[in-house]
């Protein structure tokens, strides 16, 4: 039952409040502005820094607003002479102790101190400061704490015991002077810390920041979730991870359907740029975020996701969509979603571009695949397999009323260097391509890849399923710059694969017209000059060879445009689109993928198909509003507790099958982790958003 | 807290001195205004200026001031070497003085037309309570005459149709919200915290060898977005710059040791070479330069003794730091904040007992340092620097018994151009044709300056070109909306 409010009237305002709430919330809320330091929403009140006092008729003194309980009749006046000699008085004795730093200070704007400074109007020259010259601690991971600068105010203690009940933080007096830190002034990975930041966050001066450069981009409230910033598709990463902790995965996954639908896809292969970002990184090791994912897709029994996921009715309008690929199938998807009628069209035998054809089946099942992409057909999308459009007309012809182009960069090159066009010598993508369509490909005994990235082992780590005996990868990186995955790496060369880095190929060897070796140089130095070409210093003298009788190029791939789709181009041969609208150079043609964006991950084109859905689909007259909330609400426990050990925890490590065993076959590699291994995984997450949860403390320019 | 409205008669971007001074002066003139600021705090670098130039003014009369327009223009053009707009240098200067008077009627309060250095005319109006009570007064009056400010929403872009400005769009907590306007007044303070652009247009590179103070979040979204909607370029590499020791999260603005190390003693590259005459660092822009000659290294030395620290200590400055500590202030803290630098190991702040042992600390081949002090120390026995002649008043030798040394650097206080206007500050195009309803102010506007500051015959003259600016933005605004 609601308590029936208290009339009390503020400056000559009626007012109305919950009784026993503060009198200082109450003015806030009434848009009435009472400074305060001290006082923070998301706290119980203090009553230490005596700027929110106030006159209320029949009570002595001046009363501080925020521990004052609202009383049915109260007359509160938050302006007067006295008041503003008495908060003029408490914010001389604030800033008496804070180090005057505002010039170089990165709260500066941000800051409480700074803001209050100015309302009240303090002179600070009447102000004798009193330096503590206490020393900075920038010891700890994230944060960075300068007591010189702490008012005293006590918010971060009590965020880290009343709000997050983790309670490390305490009052310490040296010398004459108190500041705050751990209990025995250990590290606050000693003292137990969970790293969660609400320090950081109530924080009114610059005593407590994050590290400078941590957090990125323009966006404070992005870059302090890094995970689901850098997540091309934005996926809520600290919300599925907290579902998985909690052992709902069917939630985790609905989440992560909430962006794209391909989660269980994304576990085994994506290229996971958030683990970089993840703020954990700098404790110790990063959260398995991408294990985590494969673990909570293979977990969704009943499919939760589901029950929010039915197309809108019907519009009336018809898209085709251009290739089967993540991008072309992320498209077809939600503009399915949004009510209109889809048809993808796929010139290869079966759905799913490079899912099904580039990357091979010990990496990613092709169940898995089978699986995801029923589930788009389930929504009501129309694959039509081994047809190849030529002209964009024909569709429009047909009734279509937009197009989506995702056709993908399946064109593989090979270096113009003698010899490259003997027998022996195959471009990745038609051998990944003949591997993945079963078709008998066939490598000889010593097979030499040429280039450094992901697709390159695929093709080596194919070749040595094949039966190759040796198998080298040979690259103008150095080692250390190879654009190959690192676990892709270290599993091919567990398989055996030789890699030979920092060298250049100059010609390929021949035998009667058949492959006999690679001739390389080493290599000093490569790099893209200002104009981006590519530059190599090679060795003098270094001409070496390597023996080979199959040569297979992995240095990039293109997009096939064909022609006949009237669509201008930018000059490294991709689609062009306008930066703002997504369009393509013709009304109603948008472009997603690898097409677009030239050989990228699995999330790009994931994020890219999404982008073009939302464009079509405002094109078509909707409100390209994808996104849907597929998962429960829940809020987050913002209740930590204290863990001792927790930043020491490491990350639970992938288990591979065997290599010996593996090479013998396509089965995958990497072992999903189990339900102990996920819960441990799991617990691990900082929580980081957790933080934008807390009440941000309006200034008084915003009233 | 303000909802975001549909529509105004004029957005201003940035809620500095320029942008207050606008919207009020807009205001008051009938025209519905709207103040973006994308920090949750008002005010910007304008909180920090503690006085502001004019001549003329009602002040300087009656105090026998008698520095005139005439002769500020003068110095003003002479200093630039005429690089500087002479018709925004002239409108600027003229209306100093009224500026004044406007400011005293919104309710600021001047304490003083004085000065902060040596042999400069009196045209710094002092502020009670800085440039914080200038924001709050400004900002307190544009409320009541029915200004919308809006903390914590960037502009993002300039929305211009047929060529004329028709409103900006607003990043309301990442969704992109448009508001149309006819005016926008573009005031966001420069670019000095984007590093790219500062090596771009300087050379320098930012954090390393030249350090911004008081600026925050200054990403040059002012230039960029009037550079889209069509601006040309102006003024785009000036800089306010001075040289500070020591610099550091651990130093307080304006701390004793800062103090000491800003005085006219001895002052070493990091080779342990003279590199000035001292005595410069009574003028800010001739200090930065001659700091900023030794960009390579990143910072110099300032080196004193005990003899110094008594003299500081008894006889107080000999150059003052701002307006708070004039000549004549002791450092009564410097003693113990040396301590303190040196206790919490501080790599900005050394002490030795002995000249190598300085020298060895801050890397300094020992030779060269002494070398250095010796012939220091001549030039003061003799009363005559024969290297940079400078003035014998500051010529006081080390002796020790210990000796200190106190790591420089290039600091800078702002970015002083980019967007390029005329005298009406409306901007400019690349034909130097007028974009119908933009106008600029402040730091994003160029041509006030050549390419360095003129502190010494206009000490003042960045926020008052602020102030100034944004007033007369205001009233060509007003007109141009029919007002």
């Amino acid at each position: 039952m609601d308590e029936p409010l208290a009339a009390l009237t503020i400056d000559g305002r009626d007012v109305e409040a919950r009784p026993g709430a503060g009198v200082l919330q109450t003015a806030l809320e009434a848009g009435i502005y009472i400074p305060h330091l001290c006082d923070h929403p998301d706290l119980p009140p203090y009553g230490v820094c005596r700027l929110c006092v106030v006159e209320i008729d029949g009570v002595a003194g001046l009363p501080a607003s925020c521990v004052t309980p609202v009383v049915a009749g109260m007359v509160v006046r938050t302006r007067s002479e006295r008041i503003s000699a008495a908060r003029r008085l408490a914010m001389e004795l604030l800033l008496a102790g804070h180090q005057a730093d505002c010039g170089t200070c990165q709260k500066y704007l941000n800051c409480e101190l700074q803001s209050l400074k100015q309302y009240l109007g303090v002179e600070e020259l009447r102000i004798k400061r009193h330096a503590k010259l206490l020393p900075l601690n920038s010891s700890n991971p994230l944060f960075v704490h300068d007591p010189n600068k702490c008012v005293l105010c006590g918010r971060c203690v009590r965020a880290c015991w009343d709000l997050r009940g983790v309670g490390i933080l305490y009052y310490r007096k040296r010398g004459d002077e108190f500041y705050i830190d751990t209990a025995q002034g250990t590290s606050l990975a000693e003292a137990g810390c969970r790293f969660c930041g609400a320090c950081v966050e109530v924080c009114p001066t610059g005593a407590m920041q994050d590290k400078e450069g941590l957090i990125k981009g323009d966006n404070r409230k992005a870059g302090l979730v890094p995970c689901k910033s850098t997540c091309p598709a934005e996926i809520d990463v600290p919300r599925y991870v907290r579902f998985i902790r909690e052992g709902d995965y069917p939630a985790a996954t609905a989440v992560i359907r909430e962006k794209v639908p391909f989660p269980h896809v994304l576990g085994y292969v994506c290229d996971r740029p958030c683990e970089a970002e993840c703020r954990r990184r700098e404790i110790n090791e990063p959260i398995s975020i991408r294990e985590l994912k494969r673990f909570a897709a293979s977990h969704d029994e009943g499919g939760l996701w589901r029950e929010r996921a039915a197309p809108k009715d019907p519009t009336g309008k018809r898209v085709a969509v251009i290739g089967s690929g993540p991008a072309g199938l992320t498209a077809a998807y939600y503009l399915r979603l949004q009510g209109h009628e889809v048809t993808v069209f796929e010139s290869l035998p079966a759905a799913g571009g490079m899912l099904r054809y580039g990357i091979p089946g010990y990496r990613l099942p092709r169940a898995v695949v089978d699986r995801e992409i029923r589930e788009i057909e389930e929504a009501g999308v129309v694959i039509e397999t081994g047809v190849r459009i030529e002209s964009l007309d024909a569709l429009f012809e047909q009734g279509h009323d937009g197009v989506v182009v995702a056709v993908g960069a399946h064109q593989g090159q090979k270096l113009r260097i003698p010899g490259a066009g003997s027998r022996g010598t195959l471009v990745s993508t038609d051998f990944l391509r003949e591997v993945n369509l079963g078709k008998d490909a066939a490598v000889g005994r010593r097979v030499v890849v040429l280039g450094g990235g992901n697709v390159a082992f695929d093709c080596a780590r194919a070749a040595r399923r094949l039966g190759a005996e040796e198998v080298f990868v040979a690259c103008l990186e150095c080692r250390e710059e190879m654009p190959a995955a690192d676990d892709e790496i270290r599993q091919g060369e567990e398989e055996g694969i030789i890699i030979r880095p920092s060298r250049t190929s100059t010609r390929i060897l021949t035998e009667d017209g058949r492959v006999a070796g690679v001739e390389f140089l080493d290599v000093n130095a490569c790099y893209f000059d200002e104009d981006g070409f590519p530059q190599i210093e090679a060795v003098e003298g270094s001409t070496h060879l390597v023996e080979a009788d199959t040569v297979i190029f992995a240095i990039g791939q293109r997009p096939d445009i064909p022609d006949g789709f009237d669509l201008a181009k930018t000059d490294r041969g991709l689609i062009e689109l306008d930066p703002l609208t997504f369009s393509s150079s013709r009304e109603g043609v948008f472009a997603a993928g690898d097409a677009v964006t030239g050989t990228a991950s699995v999330i790009k084109a994931i994020a890219s198909g999404r982008r073009a859905a939302i464009a079509m689909d405002r094109y078509l007259g909707g409100n390209g509003r994808i996104d849907r909330k597929l998962a429960p609400q829940a809020e987050p426990q913002g209740r930590l507790g204290s863990e001792s050990g927790f930043a020491a925890l490491g990350r639970a490590a992938d288990t591979c099958s065997p290599p010996e065993e593996r090479v013998r076959s396509f089965c995958e590699v990497v072992r999903s982790m189990d339900q102990g291994a996920a819960e441990y995984e799991s617990s691990r997450c900082l929580q980081c958003d957790l933080r934008l949860k807390i009440k941000t403390v309006d200034f008084w320019g915003s009233y | 807290m303000g909802a975001i409205p549909d529509k105004t008669d004029a957005a201003v971007v940035g809620s500095g001195a320029t942008g207050l001074a606008a919207a009020v002066t807009l205001a008051e003139g009938g025209a519905k205004v709207v103040v973006f600021e994308k920090q949750r705090s008002l005010g910007g670098t304008s909180n920090f200026f503690q006085g502001t130039f004019a001549v003329e003014s009602e002040m300087q009369r009656g105090r026998y001031v008698d520095y005139t327009r005439d002769q500020a223009f003068k110095n003003t053009m002479d200093y630039s070497h005429w690089r500087a707009n002479p018709r925004l240098v002239r409108t600027i200067i003229n209306e100093s003085g009224p500026t004044i008077a406007w400011l005293q009627a919104q309710g600021v309060v001047f304490t003083e037309a004085t000065i902060n250095m040596p042999d400069a005319p009196l045209t710094y109006h002092v502020i009670k309570g800085k440039g914080e009570a200038v924001v709050k007064t400004l900002v307190d009056r544009a409320k009541a005459k029915g200004v919308t400010v809006l903390p914590g929403t960037p502009v993002t872009s300039l929305l211009k149709e047929g060529g004329r400005i028709a409103g900006v769009i607003v990043d309301a907590d990442g969704e992109e919200v448009e508001v149309a306007a006819r005016v926008a007044v573009v005031a966001t303070g420069g670019f000095a915290n984007n590093k790219e652009w500062i090596k771009k247009y300087t050379g320098f590179e930012l954090g390393v060898d030249l350090i911004p103070v008081g600026n925050t979040g200054k990403t040059g979204d002012g230039l960029r977005m009037a550079w889209e909607a069509g601006a040309a370029e102006e003024g785009t590499g000036t800089i306010e710059m001075f040289r500070v020791a020591p610099v550091g999260d651990e130093f307080a603005m304006g701390c004793n040791l800062e103090q000491a190390a800003a005085q006219p003693d001895l002052w070493v590259t990091a080779r342990g070479e003279r590199f000035c005459d001292e005595a410069i660092g009574f003028w800010d822009t001739p200090v930065g330069n001659a700091q900023a000659r030794y960009k390579s290294d990143g910072y110099t030395f300032s080196i004193f003794d005990d003899s110094i620290v008594r003299r500081l200590l008894e006889h107080g400055l000999d150059k003052g730091v701002g307006i708070d500590f004039p000549p004549g202030y002791r450092l009564t803290d410097l003693p113990r904040e040396i301590q303190a630098a040196i206790d919490n190991g501080s790599r900005q702040v050394f002490a030795a007992d002995s000249l190598d042992d300085l020298a060895a600390q801050i890397e300094i081949e020992p030779a060269v340092l002494q070398a250095t002090v010796e012939q220091y120390n001549r030039y003061c026995a003799q009363g005559w620097d024969e290297l940079f002649a400078k003035d014998r008043r500051y010529l006081c030798p080390l002796v020790g018994p210990r000796f200190y040394a106190v790591r420089a650097r290039a600091v800078f206080l702002g970015t002083m151009g980019g967007i390029k206007v005329n005298e009406r500050l409306e901007v400019l195009d690349k034909k130097d044709n007028v974009i119908p309803g933009l106008y600029a102010g402040g730091f994003d506007a160029g041509g006030m300056y050549g390419d360095s500051y003129p502190i010494k015959s206009s000490s003042g003259l960045a926020s008052a070109f602020a102030l100034n600016s944004g007033r007369l933005a205001g009233m060509g605004a007003l007109k141009y909306l029919g007002k």
